[in-house]
């Protein structure tokens, strides 16, 4: 066996801290370059060892175990539950949500709605119960019997604010500006005005001309009043006299 | 018809009870444990790091995520493992980004042409050999560090950092066995 195979061997021993077998160790005896090679690497992982002790075994600050106890104190439950509350870091969530409803949606909400047509402003028309009542009452004025009102998809939107135009087109009846949220209850109320109204003029057509007569009511027969006065002026004289002597 | 829930108030209030008594329990082994890990999750990262300052920063995070975790832990027995490959985790990941900041600020010293004045960090690394050996470890593999970390740690046997990675004792000798042999390459 040559010395390179000799080192190299030695070299492994070194590494793992281990003694030379005997053949090693007799080639050590008898070879001084493969011994200071042996001493060199024993030296370098001694330095190596000694190294890496010093720095994984240096001395624990004194403070470490207290701050380590403080704060696990603090992580307690209790006092973590009142750190919740004071806890910026739990409100931020809340806060950008909140954000996000307030100022982002409308403003996405607007960019994706397309630009306002002609049909988004198509005219619904309802019969007012106002019209319908002087229609009936007046029919000659069967003209103004319906109002239209614009319907229209977020009127209260500045954005898409329909054009005057567009819904005056076509119509000359009366027309009336109803707020956004009240539209849908207006011809709610106008549906059911109509349906009411329908079955009283039904039930006014059905009706006989003669019991539409004024009803025959008998005078009320009253007894002459007999008026008695409350005081006697007599009475009322001899007993002052009776007082005066 | 208005519906109606039965509650027990007792009960709750027993139920509260014995929660925080749990609650007491659990505090007092985590305590009772903290007095022999603390000082190894201190050394772990006191060995990666190589700052005290740092190192103390690091095992307190690592305490408190396994004070966090203690009452999920299936096998508390094993606590000790799992708080030293945190403690490892976490001061590789300060390493790094301390590795980074550090660059940076290389890279902006050097376009400012500004001659850095000597630090505590420079005088400390004036030991060449030190430098050497601290650049070497870094480039080891985090498995071969590990384990050569855990057995510098004064009164820790082979057998005992087996124990503490739940790993064989030959997959412990050849990590060290190959780790060594790394270094001294890089070093020689």
């Amino acid at each position: 066996m040559t010395c390179h195979h000799y080192k190299q061997a030695l070299l492994e021993l070194a590494a793992r801290c281990a003694e030379p077998a005997p053949d090693l160790h007799a080639h050590l005896q008898a070879c001084s370059s493969c011994r200071s090679a042996f001493e060199n690497e024993r030296n370098l992982f001694a330095s190596i060892d000694s190294c890496l002790r010093s720095s994984t075994n240096a001395e624990i600050p004194s403070s470490f175990i207290p701050t380590v106890r403080a704060q696990l104190q603090r992580e307690s439950p209790a006092a973590q539950g009142s750190a919740r509350i004071t806890n910026p870091l739990l409100w931020l969530p809340a806060i950008g949500a909140t954000a996000i409803i307030l100022f982002i949606f409308p403003r996405l909400e607007r960019r994706i709605k397309p630009q306002p047509t002609a049909e988004h402003f198509a005219t619904k028309r309802i019969e007012s119960p106002v019209a319908t009542a002087t229609t009936t009452a007046n029919p000659s004025r069967a003209t103004s019997t319906s109002i239209t009102t614009a319907v229209r998809e977020r009127s209260a939107s500045k954005a898409i604010r329909p054009d005057k135009n567009l819904v005056r087109a076509g119509s000359t009846d009366p027309e009336i500006l109803v707020p956004p949220d009240q539209e849908i209850l207006l011809a709610r109320y106008a549906d059911q005005f109509r349906r009411h109204h329908q079955s009283s003029a039904t039930l006014l057509t059905e009706v006989a001309p003669d019991q539409t007569a004024p009803l025959q009511v008998p005078l009320i027969q009253i007894a002459e009043l007999d008026v008695k006065p409350l005081a006697d002026p007599q009475r009322d004289g001899q007993q002052n006299d009776l007082r005066e002597k | 018809m208005q519906e109606l829930v039965l509650i027990q108030p007792g009960r709750s209030a027993e139920t509260d009870l014995q929660r925080g008594a749990t609650e007491a329990a659990l505090r007092r082994e985590f305590e009772e444990r903290l007095a022999e890990c603390g000082p190894l999750a201190f050394r772990v990262a006191r060995g990666v790091l190589l700052n005290t300052a740092d190192a103390e920063d690091v095992a307190q995070d690592a305490i408190l995520r396994g004070y966090r975790r203690f009452d999920k832990l299936r096998d508390r027995g094993r606590f000790k493992t799992w708080l030293v490959r945190i403690t490892f985790r976490l001061a590789l990941d300060r390493a790094k980004s301390s590795n980074r900041r550090q660059h940076r600020e290389t890279l902006w010293s050097q376009t400012e042409r500004k001659p850095a004045p000597p630090t505590a960090e420079d005088l400390a690394a004036a030991n060449q050999f030190r430098s050497r050996l601290d650049h070497a470890v870094d480039e080891l593999p985090e498995k071969q560090r590990l384990v050569l970390l855990l057995s510098a740690i004064e009164g820790h046997s082979l057998e005992e950092v087996a124990a503490l990675l739940n790993i064989p004792m030959g997959t412990v000798k050849s990590r060290l066995f190959f780790a060594r042999k790394q270094l001294a390459e890089k070093l020689r």
